[in-house]
């Protein structure tokens, strides 16, 4: 009978012991504990009252098409599908041939589906959403499968880094050909997804190039990048967009002059570029001398050591800095607001402004918000993982 | 050291030819714009097929982004009907989205053609900013809106208290001249937009908030239920200042400036001659006058036909396009501007006939 007492009683012990040195060892830090308690219940109540019962989100489930499609005109939507199934096939075989799903990427890519098809995708769109969700975990259970021989392993890297080179330019051919939808109509967070992508996409080669030429000891190909380098950090981002609005079709040759956003995103990714070529003239920086001399000493060409020896350690250096730099084009990305272009912010901001949503910024904000974060949160978990990958302070 | 000069020397003269090559093409350029200008925006947006127009993006009534990606507003109604004129098919209008702070560049950079953007006609802005307002589509003018049960009932009452106001319009220069002139004493709170404006209304942070009496009429109109709903406001009755909003386009192109013109004066004209989308098709096959045979490129009791259309470069028969596809101003003004609240009847928006402003010149 005093069995199950006597073996409770040391868990019951544990707890009370551990809370005791933990949160109740003296009078200042009890005040402290019960302070933080507080606090926290009351941040966390009044979160739950807004989310479940103050805010009214009618404010984005009806203005979700401009949120997330902008001005994109109807009825071109099926343009959109097939790059989104090659973009998460794409991710989902990346995945499993570099590295594999832990369970809490798991929960977490679980729990953002869900969410998409509880509360965006509806209907047909919830189907072909769904149906890229499937292709893409087929994707990556097979890769997982079949990627265990090493030449296989290899060959399948290069599928996929070569469907990377094409998926760029065949979004666009897809989105525009045919009578397809021009620029100035794409909108959204689609919007925000392409400038990031081809931002990012251009402006890490663009600055690797200026951060070598910057450390090169030819004096022309030095200036020339430290001033690319210097003028376009000189300025902010905003300003560099109002004049790649209405400054630079003046200057520019009519074959260059297609699209305002065309000119937009050369500057954004001459922006993003001289950033990530400080980054990795930091990283260069960072590499040994006895690096090259080493290299040198055993006969390599130049270019050789620069691209064998020298910049995968200096990359290696800086990830974090360099996945920040893209987090933060990600978010600049609603810059292009001021440009005309209808972005996901400025969809919501137009969703708030309607009539029947008068003062319901919040929940559109929000919303906004959280979408933000799930793709900054998604680029660092990916920098973590290649870090992991790649051994980084691991040695 | 010789080697480094010589690179030295090469480098300068790329720059120079650089420099040379950019200074021609320049000319070049200016040469084509030269040229450009000479054709006239009406050739360039009959040659391009389409109309540019830029409009608002976040005032309902006027020029509001819908759910679907459309836009509404009788600002966007005049773009549509600038495209019937035109194309003799409303859709054929690509409209992009102005805001305060851009809108005079878009229209001076060329990428719009016209700006319908509730911008108020002032001389500074048609003088200096090279731009020229063609006819009032909406007579507006600055109200103040106070809380319903505040104490606030004119202008002197606004000592001490604070207003909310949207930064760089015109409605906050107004505001700082009138209540300075009557030496009363407020803190003014800017904000970027209407929204932010109701925001900090409904949390308090102002006592009264001022804008243009149209907008705060739709505003008034919507105001949440859940912070007192419509009857929670009142309007002042002072107007701080005159507000003619209408469609403007670049100084120095007066055949594309008669375009606009004529086309939002015709759909006065024919509000006031009785031409609706309904009957333009019997009005145009049996006018009932000269007058709106004159209006409709129609015929009366078999006489010519009179060149309306024609003299603007446009086809004669443009008028039956725009009123069929778009509607005459009593429809476009039901249509966009009655729904959020402002009728039409006894405000200055209402025909000369019934003592408002709106009157179109005689079309002959």
């Amino acid at each position: 009978m005093n069995a199950p007492s006597q073996l409770q009683q040391p868990q019951m012990y544990r707890v009370k012991d551990w809370m005791r040195t933990h949160l109740f060892n003296g009078t200042g830090n009890t005040i402290l504990t019960v302070l933080v308690v507080l606090i926290a219940g009351f941040v966390l109540f009044t979160v739950i009252r807004f989310v479940f019962i103050d805010a009214e989100w009618s404010v984005v489930s009806v203005n979700k098409r401009l949120i997330f499609l902008g001005r994109y005109p109807k009825g071109e939507e099926w343009r959109l599908w097939p790059p989104l199934w090659a973009a998460l096939g794409l991710i989902a075989a990346a995945w499993g041939t570099w590295s594999s799903l832990s369970r809490r990427d798991i929960l977490w890519l679980l729990l953002a589906a869900v969410f998409i098809l509880v509360f965006v995708a509806h209907g047909t769109e919830g189907l072909l959403f769904g149906g890229a969700v499937v292709l893409a975990a087929v994707l990556y259970a097979g890769v997982r499968l079949s990627g265990t021989d090493p030449t296989m392993r290899s060959r399948l890297r290069l599928a996929i880094i070569i469907g990377w080179i094409i998926l760029l330019p065949g979004t666009i051919v897809i989105i525009t050909a045919f009578d397809g939808v021009q620029p100035a109509l794409w909108g959204g967070l689609m919007l925000n997804i392409l400038l990031a992508t081809f931002g990012i996409g251009f402006a890490l080669p663009l600055g690797i190039a200026l951060a070598l030429a910057r450390s090169s000891s030819l004096p022309v190909v030095k200036w020339f990048s430290t001033a690319i380098i210097e003028i376009t950090r000189g300025g902010p981002l905003v300003a560099w967009l109002f004049i790649a609005r209405f400054v630079l079709p003046a200057f520019l040759p009519d074959i260059l002059n297609t699209d305002v956003i065309v000119n937009a995103l050369i500057i954004v990714i001459l922006f993003t570029g001289a950033y990530i070529a400080e980054i990795v003239r930091g990283g260069l920086q960072s590499v040994p001398p006895g690096q090259r001399e080493a290299a040198d000493a055993l006969g390599l060409s130049g270019f050789n050591v620069t691209v064998f020896i020298i910049l995968p350690q200096a990359l290696k250096a800086v990830i974090p800095a360099l996945v920040s730099q893209m987090i933060s084009l990600w978010k600049d990305t609603t810059l292009f607001s001021i440009l005309s272009f209808t972005d996901a912010l400025g969809g919501a901001k137009a969703a708030f402004s309607q009539a029947q949503f008068v003062g319901r910024q919040k929940e559109a904000l929000i919303f906004i918000g959280l979408i933000f974060w799930a793709g900054s949160f998604g680029m660092s978990r990916i920098s973590r993982r290649i870090e992991k990958y790649l051994g980084v302070g691991s040695r | 050291m010789i080697h480094k000069r010589i690179l030295l020397i090469l480098a300068a003269m790329a720059v120079m030819s650089l420099i040379a090559v950019a200074c021609s093409s320049d000319d070049e350029d200016t040469e084509a714009a030269d040229t450009g200008s000479k054709t006239g925006t009406l050739q360039t947006v009959l040659d391009r097929g389409t109309i540019n127009v830029g409009v608002k993006d976040s005032q309902p009534g006027f020029g509001n982004l819908e759910p679907d990606g459309t836009f509404s507003g009788i600002d966007v109604e005049y773009g549509h009907a600038l495209a019937a004129a035109l194309f003799n098919d409303k859709n054929k209008v690509n409209f992009v989205t102005a805001s305060a702070a851009n809108r005079f560049e878009l229209l001076a950079s060329e990428e719009i053609d016209v700006l319908i953007r509730t911008t108020t006609w002032t001389s500074s802005r048609d003088i200096d900013l090279n731009s020229s307002f063609t006819v009032t589509t909406f007579y507006d003018g600055q109200g103040i809106i106070v809380r319903a049960d505040s104490s606030i009932q004119s202008l002197a009452d606004l000592e001490g208290s604070t207003i909310c106001v949207t930064g760089g319009t015109t409605t906050e220069v107004n505001l700082e001249a009138k209540l300075g002139e009557a030496g009363i004493a407020y803190t003014g709170l800017v904000f970027a937009g209407d929204a932010e404006i109701v925001e900090a209304f409904i949390a308090g942070r102002c006592d009264a908030w001022t804008a243009d009496k149209g907008n705060l009429a739709g505003q008034r109109a919507n105001f949440p239920a859940d912070a007192g709903g419509p009857d929670s406001l009142r309007i002042l009755p002072e107007t701080l200042s005159k507000e003619p909003l209408g469609p403007v386009v670049r100084d120095g192109d007066t055949e594309w400036f008669d375009v606009v013109q004529w086309v939002v004066l015709a759909t006065m004209a024919a509000d006031e001659l009785g031409v609706t989308s309904g009957n333009v098709a019997s009005m145009s096959a049996n006018p009932p006058g000269s007058a709106v045979a004159n209006l409709l490129g129609a015929s009366f009791d078999g006489g010519a036909i009179n060149g309306f259309g024609a003299s603007l470069g446009l086809s004669p028969t443009f008028m039956q396009s725009v009123i069929g596809q778009v509607g005459n101003y009593d429809e476009i003004y039901n249509r966009t501007v009655a729904p959020i609240g402002l009728a039409r009847a006894g405000s200055l928006n209402a025909s000369w006939t019934e003592g408002g402003l709106i009157y179109a010149p005689p079309i002959r």
